[in-house]
């Protein structure tokens, strides 16, 4: 029944797309920019060019009608929020709510490299503090006082049972806690350009899961003399916080989630309302004032001050954005998992997200969001499955002649799910070489990775120069 | 007559850079409603004055009085939002944005949201940014029809008579009481800045007041109605343009000792 709504919603969606395509005479010039593309552009090794430029034509005509890019985001909505129930595999559905999560994770990250231009290599730091402000406040962790509860409402519970606030008053609380934390950590570094925020943010990336596996009652602080303050147990330290609360049961109309069994669907579409949400503000964003602002400053910091941007200010407030968001990754991600520890916010995550961010197209926002999807999938699934299928293959000619054999018995063996750095580390570099702006390139920062004319590289090359001698 | 109020005035205004003294003790006025030019060869410290008033580097010594209050080592930012805006001799625009997102910019002081309203775009902040772009569109206009048609443009596609123009235009978005125009005419021929200069005025009849440095004599004397000539940055004149061309220490400066005795 709920498959055949959607299915009809999408047959009706697509109907509709094309007769608006038909009447605005849209296909036509797709089909004739499209032969354009593939009759003339390069011929050995052009398979990559045709495509990026049947890209590129496909949304450059579709750009012509705004009507056509909505009805396809309907469409693409459509079909995300009918996979689960097409679906019958709870394990894979389980993959996308993870996948869900880390596309949040990249939309945040964006505003940060993507928007602001700020290299942030501790982006994990945020994911952590997001997901320890879930596990903090909605868990049986911080048990108060000593006989039942002290408050108990719709919103919050407080007692020798743990403090526990409701999933959706968590969600504006993880965002408050993590932005606060940007705030915090971006308020001393972001007077520093480049490399050098970049080492820093890469510092805090390592400063908070240590802080997070110290802040347990096993520890103690050393105040130097032989004298030692008892650290209090917030954290609960190396051991992971168990049990945290899982999102109240939501009954509207004919939707029914519940959340205490192991079907993993209602946390899909959980994910999908609040990723929606948050492609709304931050399409918004990127059109406002601040976003502007944020353009202005990668293009010229000094012309920028002049007409009054606060640069310090801004960039603060991209930090603080990029965090809030992943306040969300982190509630989302917690309650989901059930359990929290400091060892799942790591470097490598931060990496990982950095990965999909430019993956996906620095600053552009259906880009970052396959990145997401990609590099998740590839993280948790992909890779195994992968690795699987080439063990297999090399087990059946491992004992072949001389130099194949050697190959099976490499194949039998090989380990891809764990050479993950190692792949991240090679989809880098070469999107670097291959095509720097991602692979659906925002439109301003694909002009900024690929000068246009030997006088635009000239004068970026001199833009370096003024900038690091400073002069005016 | 009573003259109109200061509306900047610098106080011997002092910069060194190592052993090299920029500007040194400089005083002068700028009143409201005046087009005032800052003169003098290359190297004479020009340029140092509208970077000190415009807060990229803080003076030595010496204060800046904008509207009686002090600025003298504020930061860009805060020096706009006081109302004072400013072009730069080498171009500086944001290639990558449009024409129109270029003077967008320049509205940022007068555009007044916050995070939140960045976030969800109430209606009001909707309508606000609407204004913005529509007056955006007339000041364009009002500087000349092919900026007006070229606003989708990329700013680093323009002619480059037209990124001057759309420099000024970003600087008067923000209606600053002050206008400072550093050099606006480098690199036009004698036609175009002659254009340039009747445009000035125009700016100037909308009621902006204006502070400009050029260091060639003949461009400003139609338009200045006080000139202040500075050489190794040091004031060497001050006056109407008839006094200061009369003047024999400008001469020396321009033309070196022979010519003034000459």
């Amino acid at each position: 029944m709920t498959r055949l709504v959607f299915l009809v919603l999408a047959l009706v969606i697509a109907v509709v797309w094309v007769a608006r395509a038909v009447q605005v005479g849209v296909n036509r010039r797709l089909a004739g920019r499209l032969a354009a593309v593939w009759r003339t552009t390069g011929s050995a090794g052009g398979l990559l060019h045709k495509l990026a430029g049947s890209l590129r034509a496909v949304r450059e005509v579709l750009g012509e009608d705004p009507w056509l890019s909505r009805l396809l985001l309907l469409l693409v909505l459509d079909v995300a929020v009918a996979y689960p129930v097409f679906d019958s595999s709870d394990v894979r559905v389980g993959t996308a709510d993870q996948a869900e999560v880390f596309v949040l994770l990249a939309l945040g990250l964006n505003i940060v490299v993507g928007f602001a231009g700020l290299l942030d290599l501790g982006y994990a730091a945020f994911f952590a503090i997001g997901a320890y402000t879930a596990a903090l406040l909605a868990s049986t962790h911080f048990s108060v006082g000593k006989h039942g509860s002290i408050v108990s409402n719709l919103l919050l519970s407080v007692g020798n049972g743990g403090i526990h606030f409701n999933f959706f008053a968590l969600i504006p609380l993880a965002a408050l806690v993590a932005a606060f934390f940007g705030i915090l950590f971006g308020a001393p570094t972001l007077r520093l350009r480049g490399d050098y925020l970049a080492i820093v943010t890469l510092g805090f990336g390592e400063i908070v899961p240590k802080v997070v596996s110290n802040l347990g009652a096993s520890n103690s602080l050393f105040l130097g003399r032989g004298n030692t303050l008892p650290v209090p147990n917030i954290t609960n330290g190396v051991n992971n916080i168990v049990g945290i609360d899982k999102p109240p049961d939501v009954h509207i109309g004919p939707i029914h989630w519940t959340f205490q069994t192991n079907d993993p669907r209602p946390w899909y579409f959980l994910g999908v309302i609040i990723i929606v949400i948050s492609i709304v503000m931050i399409t918004r964003l990127r059109g406002s004032r601040l976003g502007r602002c944020w353009v202005a400053i990668r293009e010229d910091e000094i012309a920028a001050a002049h007409a009054g941007v606060n640069i310090t200010g801004a960039r603060l407030t991209a930090f603080a954005l990029g965090a809030a968001f992943s306040g969300f990754g982190g509630l989302l991600y917690a309650t989901q998992l059930g359990t929290v520890s400091y060892d799942l916010f790591t470097f490598s995550v931060s990496v990982t997200i950095l990965v999909m961010v430019i993956l996906g197209g620095i600053g552009s926002v259906p880009g970052v969001i396959i990145g997401g999807i990609i590099v998740s999938y590839l993280n948790q699934s992909w890779l195994t499955t992968l690795s699987a299928w080439l063990n297999t293959q090399g087990g059946s000619f491992d004992h072949a002649w001389g130099p194949i054999g050697a190959l099976g018995a490499w194949l039998h063996t090989v380990p891809l799910a764990t050479a993950k750095p190692m792949i991240f580390g090679i989809i880098l570099v070469l999107m670097m070489l291959l095509r720097p702006q991602g692979l659906i390139p925002e439109r301003r920062r694909a002009r900024e990775f690929r000068p246009e004319t030997e006088q635009e590289a000239q004068e970026e090359l001199e833009e370096l120069y003024t900038l690091r001698t400073g002069e005016i | 007559m009573a003259q109109p109020p200061v509306l900047l005035e610098t106080q011997a205004l002092t910069r060194s850079f190592g052993g090299l003294t920029a500007v040194d003790n400089l005083d002068f006025v700028v009143r409201k409603d005046e087009i005032v030019s800052l003169i003098g060869p290359n190297g004479a410290g020009k340029s140092t004055v509208f970077n000190l008033i415009s807060g990229i580097y803080p003076p030595t010594a010496g204060r800046i009085l904008f509207k009686g209050v002090n600025i003298a080592g504020l930061k860009p930012d805060r020096v706009e939002r006081q109302g004072i805006a400013r072009t730069f001799q080498t171009l500086r625009l944001f290639a990558n944005m449009t024409v129109l997102e270029n003077v967008l910019v320049g509205f940022h002081s007068r555009l007044k949201s916050n995070v939140i309203e960045d976030l969800i775009r109430p209606p009001w902040v909707a309508r606000a940014e609407r204004d913005a772009v529509e007056e955006a569109r007339q000041l364009l206009r009002m500087l000349g029809q092919r900026l007006y048609t070229q606003q989708e443009f990329r700013a680093a596609d323009l002619a480059y008579a037209d990124r001057r123009l759309l420099e000024l235009a970003r600087a008067m978005a923000s209606q600053p009481d002050l206008l400072m125009l550093d050099e606006p005419t480098a690199g036009m021929n004698p036609s175009e800045a002659a254009d340039f200069m009747e445009l000035i005025r125009r700016v100037h009849d909308r009621g902006f007041t204006i502070l400009l440095i050029e260091h060639n004599l003949s461009v400003v004397m139609g338009v200045s109605q006080r000139i202040t000539v500075l050489d190794y940055g040091l004031k060497i004149s001050e006056g109407t343009p008839d006094e200061v061309r009369r003047d024999e220490r400008v001469i020396e400066a321009y033309l070196g000792r022979k010519a003034a005795t000459a």
